[in-house]
């Protein structure tokens, strides 16, 4: 398999799974193709200098974070011409249906968006890509340390939208969670 | 790793999110195309390069070369007059307005503000000034555009950055993106800016020349029958900006904006705020009972509902709810309900809650409607879904109305029709093109089968045509 053919089907095979990365940075999908076809074209530059193309797609996933965190990537909220209604539940507590769940989960989606893009970005790989700490931090490019604690303020910030809510964030009793003393 | 519930809660979020976004339409060709964008852009830059040093390399032997005593270096005359690119790519024909119309210098500083921001992103090519006005005593605003072509940049679609630059910003912002197709012909800009001297909310609005009046509404009621009225405040133009600071709370987090030339509407669009009104969910009972009739989660549907509570300061408290029609939608993976909901003071309107489930039961797709208050529960009722290639247009008609119904959706661009479906069905019509802009329209036609009589026509004018329905005759039809 030459470059060319290497690329396509490394483009073929993995651009959804990039465009869903970007969308949980982006917060937009059109943003988040663009994104993603960004980070491509800077990784096809590098793509004979890279040797170890199983890391390729860190490669890309970084240089999508990189661009993202650039000021002029940041979109502000602007005019839309389709006039869709609304959907974004807000505020109050009404009660304890499923509703609920979903109204909180919202909530969580808006709050995730309003993070700086970096402590984004750590969320995104420690929940989503479900990276271990030190991978995120090697994908990133700082330490484990800065990983652990971008992810506890980030944290810090979206539990606070369950104290407005009045509910509580322990440990639930699922099969991961830690056995009592 | 620990599992709280905010960590689960928030592992939940991100898939669900992650997967709701549609596919891209030929990946590696966008992706080809960008790189070859890249290719030609890097060559430029290179060939420049080489030039630069060339001329590094040779200026001082010409220097020496003609140094006898006489002055070479004398400044040439400033060349900040370089007149401002006017509009040429049919995107937008704005002009500087009011008194800054012939003002030389107001001119030239506004360019020089956005051409220093077009020069930070390498995409742009050339830049446009759109307008320049008065904030009041916080000082001017001005605000200009830049056209990047889709064969420059490599993405799939022409883009327009807007620059807006306020009073005390350095230079110019990129404020937002638009895809240019949207901006063709526009006729009024209108952005919520964050800030300003007083911390404030603006809402900035630039109108083209020749538009005298603009006027907004943050608030949307609705009357003893669910009819959604709006009430308008005038804005004042400014050498054709108006800045206004908006309410800290509105009720609605959709403002409207309208401009008119002399009594004609030459505009009506939305600014999506990110601030949203409070409302009162459904009563327990009520949405459990609705949502077993739907067949769908109650939390979902109480999730659905409440988009429309929270976006319009609803109280459905004691509202009741009745379930119209319920089924699946063709093509589409989730169902479709159609539900009246009738207000404490007698007010009644329906909703279309579109569902659409992938594995685990996570959505990937809501959405509500409001259909015009008065439709009977016979009617035909339509709702429009953008799609990744035009939109699609769904149509039930209730069994308690006509048995077998044609549609077609009629547009300058042709007719699409759908033909022979049985009443408690949707029908879709897929791909239908999107007026581009107000004065644009295409008309979805509905016909009894059996006598032809005409059950419904809904004018779909951009952009009121997702929940407002007229039965004005449409000339597309030639009636």
């Amino acid at each position: 398999m030459d470059r060319a053919d290497e690329f396509h089907a490394f483009v073929a095979g993995r651009w959804h799974a990039l465009v869903r990365t970007g969308y949980l940075l982006t917060g937009d999908h059109h943003s988040a193709e663009d994104l993603v076809q960004s980070a491509l074209v800077r990784t096809h530059r590098r793509w004979d200098r890279i040797e170890r193309k199983e890391a390729v797609e860190a490669y890309v996933i970084r240089t999508m974070i990189n661009l993202q965190c650039n000021h002029w990537r940041r979109r502000r909220i602007g005019e839309r011409l389709y006039g869709v209604v609304p959907e974004q539940p807000t505020g109050g507590r009404e009660g304890r249906d499923h509703a609920s769940a979903f109204h909180l989960r919202d909530e969580l989606w808006t709050a995730l968006q309003a993070l700086p893009t970096r402590m984004r970005a750590v969320l995104v790989l420690r929940y989503f890509e479900d990276l271990s700490e030190a991978e995120t931090a090697d994908l990133l490019g700082c330490a484990v340390g800065t990983v652990k604690s971008q992810a506890s303020r980030g944290l810090d910030r979206l539990r606070q939208i369950y104290a407005r809510e009045g509910l509580g964030t322990a440990t639930l009793p699922t099969e991961t969670a830690p056995e009592p003393a | 790793m620990t599992n709280t519930r905010l960590e689960q809660d928030l592992r939940d979020v991100l898939a669900e999110r992650a997967w709701s976004i549609p596919p891209t339409l030929d990946p590696y060709g966008r992706t080809a195309r960008a790189i070859a964008v890249d290719r030609r852009r890097r060559s430029v830059l290179l060939a420049a390069g080489v030039a630069v040093v060339t001329v590094l390399a040779v200026a001082p032997i010409a220097i020496v070369a003609t140094f006898d005593g006489s002055d070479q270096t004398a400044a040439r005359p400033s060349n900040t007059a370089t007149p401002i690119r006017l509009p040429d790519r049919g995107i937008v024909d704005w002009r500087l307005s009011g008194d800054l119309a012939g003002n030389p210098d107001a001119v030239t500083q506004a360019r020089a503000d956005l051409v220093l921001a077009a020069q930070r992103d390498p995409a742009v090519d050339g830049i446009q000034l759109l307008a320049v006005g008065s904030a009041g005593d916080d000082g001017n605003y001005l605000v200009g555009l830049a056209h990047s072509a889709s064969s420059d940049t490599g993405y799939d679609y022409d883009r327009v950055t807007v620059y807006i630059a306020g009073p005390g910003d350095a230079a110019a912002t990129a404020t937002a993106t638009l895809r240019a197709d949207e901006m063709a012909n526009r006729q009024v800009l209108a952005y919520p800016v964050a800030g300003g001297n007083a911390g404030h909310d603006y809402l900035l609005v630039a109108a083209r020349p020749g538009i005298d009046r603009v006027e907004f509404s943050t608030r949307r009621q609705f009357g003893p029958n669910g009819d959604p009225a709006r009430a308008y405040q005038p804005l004042e133009l400014h050498n054709g900006v108006s800045v206004t600071p908006l309410p800290f709370n509105p009720s609605d987090p959709v403002l409207r904006v309208r401009g008119f030339r002399g009594s004609e509407l030459g505009y009506d669009g939305f600014v999506i705020m990110a601030r949203f009104a409070g409302g009162t969910q459904l009563g327990d009972r009520v949405l459990d009972r609705l949502a077993k009739d739907i067949g769908a989660d109650p939390g979902e549907v109480g999730a659905a509902i409440r988009g429309v509570t929270t976006g319009y300061g609803l109280d459905l408290s004691a509202a009741t709810a009745d379930l119209i029609w319920s089924g699946r939608v063709p093509g589409s993976a989730g169902t479709a309900a159609l539900v009246k909901l009738r207000l404490p003071s007698g007010g009644e309107f329906q909703l279309v809650l579109q569902f659409a489930e992938r594995h685990g039961g996570h959505v990937l797709l809501r959405q509500t409607r409001f259909v015009p208050a008065g439709t009977a529960v016979s009617w035909p009722i339509a709702w429009i879904s953008d799609e990744a290639i035009g939109c699609r247009l769904t149509v039930v008609v209730p069994p308690a109305g006509a048995l077998r119904v044609d549609a077609s959706y009629v547009a300058a661009s042709g007719t699409i029709p759908a033909g022979g479906h049985t009443a408690g069905h949707a029908l879709t019509i897929n791909r239908c093109p999107r007026p581009s802009e107000p004065s644009h329209s295409g008309v979805l036609l509905v016909t009894d089968a059996r006598t032809g009589a005409e059950l419904m026509r809904w004018d779909l004018r951009l952009p009121l045509w997702v929940y407002e329905r007229t039965d004005e005759t449409s000339d597309l039809l030639g009636r």
